[in-house]
């Protein structure tokens, strides 16, 4: 589903955000990026969600390869893709159901359809009752919840989550995690950037840890010991 | 995973595509709905200015029309320094008919020539009755004999002869007023069209500036819009829409306001026009061809500013 292959990318000559990163996840996988801030996460996720391109290697997405993407084709992979950004990128003055069916409108979904998916998915988040309520009025929790309805509402084949429990309790975060778990249960292959070592590593997954730009460890199933790395 | 086809070839736009079409119009109206404030003042310059254009279009078209209507009549002016009557009125209408190429003569006196004047300009009788006496001078319209070039055969023999008529001061061929008059009516009329150029230029880049003001607030929401697929089409098919119906009311507003300074101003600014008619032309200030082309210039106006400001204000995915 993802193939990094010595992928680099420099901000200006003296700055490398990602230095010869290489890592895959299968399809079906659910795996955590873990590091600390300024690690080269975000980066990471600007590259899969086709915000930027690298400057060397070779990033596979969906089995495309986003540095030969045509212009035309970044939309249509990134239907293909459910993305929590950090910031959460919702718009504050429109309702959840406007933001939650974002993701389906510009796939092109006729609005009964989409009114009927993102009802099904705001019940199943506890968010029904805030559905018409602007995004602006909601909690950290909330608007996170929403962000994530919205990533998941297009049922992609991918989910790409970066600090999706950044703003959340510990119970609230473990609870995020396992909607992702759910999500990855029904076939969707998921990747979450977080610095919550602790949590990521509670749940038991795979991991790959990221660090001054450089991958420092795959670890599998939360098992201690270098799988992956560099290569 | 694959990814779809993106070959696109000309086709007739299948159901899914107008149903889209149709959300971008709703996505478009939403949007003018959300900001009621600009929508309404960008829409009243732009009338406004968008008249001025029509008024001066109108100008132009008219100009136009009478520079290339104005042929020389058959009609000479001959001015006396007195009103005469009786004999000697008889004795100088006969004297100018008797020149040759003058079919017939007609004496016009003073108040003749004031009912004939205030038949197309009323206040002018107004003007004259505070003036005390009437200035207007006596005169004789001498009518060429039809067939007969006034100009072939030496206008100035022609005026010459009637210059020698006793009692005549001064004698005015039609084709030498109609000479004086249109170039003035090309000058005025590419003055009009230049300036109705400059304004429409002007006009467009007064769209793309209040469009690319309106998309900065956007930009972080067309930015998300992209992040979750949407195509550029789809981004900027309704900014399109919206800057084509701010338009179209900009163009509608603007023909009105056309028309209505052509009903009512323009006889009040050109007397000539009272009467619907000036030397046998039927006119009218802002014909309904120039408010046609101030609807359809609306529009295209619009959603060609639109079009360009998104292109330089959205830039790429």
């Amino acid at each position: 589903m993802i193939r990094l292959y010595r992928v680099t990318r420099r901000y200006g000559p003296d700055v490398t955000a990602l230095d010869e990163v290489s890592f895959e996840v299968e399809p079906g996988e659910l795996v955590f990026l873990t590091g600390p801030s300024g690690a080269g996460k975000t980066t990471l996720f600007r590259i899969l969600t086709l915000a930027e391109r690298p400057d060397d290697g070779q990033a596979l997405v969906c089995g495309r390869n986003v540095s030969r993407l045509e212009r035309r084709e970044v939309p249509l992979l990134r239907r293909q893709l459910g993305v929590v950004f950090q910031d959460f990128k919702l718009l504050p003055r429109r309702s959840v159901l406007a933001n939650v069916g974002l993701a389906l409108a510009v796939r092109g979904v006729d609005p009964r359809t989409r009114a009927e998916r993102v009802g099904r998915l705001l019940a199943a988040l506890e968010l029904d009752g805030r559905a018409r309520t602007p995004v602006e009025r909601l909690s950290g929790g909330e608007q996170q919840r929403v962000a994530i309805a919205r990533a998941l509402v297009g049922e992609p084949a991918l989910l790409l989550a970066d600090e999706p429990t950044g703003s959340v309790d510990p119970i609230m975060a473990l609870d995020i995690m396992r909607l992702f778990e759910r999500a990855n249960a029904q076939g969707t292959t998921v990747l979450i950037a977080t610095h919550d070592v602790a949590l990521a590593r509670k749940l038991g997954h795979r991991r790959v840890e990221i660090a001054r730009g450089r991958v420092r460890a795959d670890l599998a199933f939360g098992l201690r010991g270098e799988s992956g790395g560099p290569s | 995973m694959k990814v779809g086809s993106t070959t696109s070839t000309l086709r007739l736009p299948t159901r899914d595509d107008l149903l889209e079409a149709g959300r971008a119009v709703v996505r478009a109206v939403r949007s003018i709905g959300e900001s009621p404030l600009l929508t309404v003042l960008a829409t009243l310059i732009l009338s406004l200015t968008l008249t001025v254009v029509g008024v001066l279009s109108a100008v132009a078209v008219l100009a136009a029309r009478l520079a290339a209507t104005a042929t020389p009549p058959d009609q000479i002016n001959v001015y006396l320094a007195k009103p005469v009557a009786g004999v000697e009125r008889t004795r100088t209408v006969a004297a100018i008919e008797h020149v040759d190429g003058i079919e017939e003569a007609r004496y016009i006196g003073p108040e003749d020539a004031l009912e004939e004047l205030a038949a197309t300009m009323p206040e002018v009788r107004g003007w004259i009755s505070a003036l005390g006496e009437n200035p207007l001078p006596a005169a004789v319209v001498a009518t060429v004999r039809p067939g007969f070039d006034l100009s072939s055969s030496g206008d100035g023999s022609v005026v010459g002869t009637l210059m020698g008529v006793t009692g005549v001061t001064e004698v005015q061929t039609a084709g030498e007023t109609v000479g004086h008059v249109i170039p003035v009516l090309h000058s005025i009329r590419w003055t009009a069209s230049g300036v109705a150029v400059m304004l429409v230029t002007a006009m467009l880049f007064v769209v793309v500036a209040t469009f690319r003001l309106t998309l900065e607030p956007r930009r972080e929401e067309i930015e998300i819009l992209r992040l979750h697929g949407a195509t550029e089409r789809w981004v900027r098919a309704p900014l399109w829409i919206e800057g084509g119906l701010l338009g179209a009311t900009t163009g509608l507003v603007s023909a009105a306001l056309a028309w209505g300074c052509g009903a009512k101003l323009g006889p009040v600014a050109i007397p000539a026009l009272v009467s619907g008619r000036v030397g046998g032309l039927a006119l009218e200030l802002v014909p309904i061809s120039v408010c046609v082309g101030l609807s359809i210039l609306g529009p295209v106006l619009g959603a060609a500013g639109a079009a360009v400001a998104t292109r330089w204000g959205l830039g790429r995915a």
